[in-house]
């Protein structure tokens, strides 16, 4: 069981059927206005402006009321009016199920009840330490606590974190070594490095007497399906934060990935038997 | 005769999981593997399986893909797609959009597959 998405558990459950939820999802989309919608509803923005601030903020990766300031085109004033206009027209998934009569509001309550509990285990633990000069401080805290949560998950092995530290020029992740490369609103890499011993495992924990040690092409693939795994449950997480992201396909690592001027951000997860599991973000 | 399970996914890890849970569950055998999408359009023309199970993340052609391009081929296809995005709202919905008659998040569980692939 990983990250999940409120419809899924309502399809899960049988609360719903998939041709329900689609069409619940769908909506909940047309319900949901952009902020650049209210913006021009309200007559604060042409739709010509509120091209041009998407457009920026697909540039610069910025929120759209950032955006809009950065351009002289909303006041902040504004931009937290419309804010609380989306805040109290938002209808979520489960109020999109009721309104369209697909289940009652004590069923869908009831659901979600079951569903955060469901899902407690995947809050973000605190106590994982972060540069202060970084930004994305939650971000990075959901892809170093996913790895800790994973790793106990599918390998039952606990980790505590020991610290951070900055690298430049390159990172050479020491064991068997995966890349997984994000788009869209997270541009960033994950790498992660695991030593031998916790490789293998993972490894007889996934695939019990299908597990060859002594194969480094299958060693290689379970830290790859591992990486997979730990990212595509981020994308996930941050969804839920409102961040919308895409992950590529893993990389193997045989080499050092340089840097250029640019810098990772190093963590090392370590088991209780002193190993390390190497985790790397390039930001 | 079983039904026929086409495992499509780049992970040997993931392929070899799924073929410890369905070579136990009787009334089910797997006939083939595609390592991406375009092999699994490949494959499905070949292998006619009852059901293919479809990860999303590959390379050349990802699983939402090679689910459209199966499904235009034979709207009757059963698609399961088993990703570590099924969890991810936006890909739930194009899955089940696109024609996926179910979405699983990895890591799952072997009883949820044996649930699913038994459902349908």
């Amino acid at each position: 069981m990983g990250v999940k998405f409120f419809g899924q558990f309502l399809l899960e459950r049988r609360l719903i059927t998939s041709n329900q939820l689609v069409e619940a999802v769908e909506f909940q989309q047309a319900q949901n206005l952009k902020l650049g919608d209210y913006a021009v509803k309200k007559g604060y923005l042409t739709k010509e402006q509120s091209a041009q601030i998407n457009r920026l903020q697909q540039q610069k990766d910025l929120k759209f009321g950032q955006a809009a300031m950065d351009l002289s085109l909303l006041t902040a004033k504004q931009v937290d009016e419309l804010l609380l206009m989306q805040q109290n027209d938002h209808i979520y998934l489960g109020d999109a199920v009721v309104l369209k009569g697909f289940a009652s509001r004590a069923a869908v309550d009831e659901a979600l009840k079951a569903f955060k509990e469901d899902q407690k285990i995947y809050e973000i633990q605190g106590g994982i330490p972060v540069p202060s000069e970084l930004q994305l401080t939650d971000t990075v805290r959901v892809f170093i606590d996913m790895t800790q949560k994973m790793l106990l998950r599918m390998g039952s092995i606990e980790t505590k974190i020991t610290g951070n530290e900055w690298i430049t020029g390159s990172v050479m992740p020491p064991g068997n070594a995966s890349l997984i490369r994000f788009e869209g609103g997270i541009k960033c890499a994950y790498i992660v490095g695991l030593p031998e011993t916790v490789t293998h495992k993972l490894g007889e924990k996934l695939l019990g007497k299908f597990y060859d040690p002594k194969d480094p092409a299958v060693r290689q693939d379970a830290v790859q399906e591992f990486c997979n795994i730990v990212t595509g449950n981020v994308v996930a997480r941050l969804a839920q934060m409102g961040v919308r992201s895409d992950i590529l396909p893993p990389e193997t690592l045989s080499g050092p990935v340089s840097l250029g001027t640019g810098r990772a951000l190093k963590y090392v997860a370590a088991t209780p038997d002193g190993q390390g599991v190497f985790i790397a973000l390039i930001l | 005769m079983g039904k026929r399970v086409l495992l499509v996914d780049d992970s040997v890890t993931t392929a070899k999981q799924l073929e410890s849970i369905i070579v136990g569950l009787s009334g089910f055998e797997i006939v083939g593997h595609a390592k991406n999408g375009a092999e699994a359009v490949k494959m499905y023309k070949s292998l006619t399986p009852d059901i293919v199970c479809m990860d999303i993340v590959m390379p050349l052609m990802d699983g939402l893909q090679a689910t459209r391009a199966i499904l235009q081929l034979d709207q009757n296809a059963k698609v399961v797609m088993i990703s570590s995005l099924g969890g991810v709202g936006d890909k739930v919905v194009e899955a089940l959009k696109v024609g996926a008659k179910d979405v699983i998040a990895k890591p799952f569980e072997p009883e949820k597959i044996r649930q699913t692939l038994q459902s349908l």
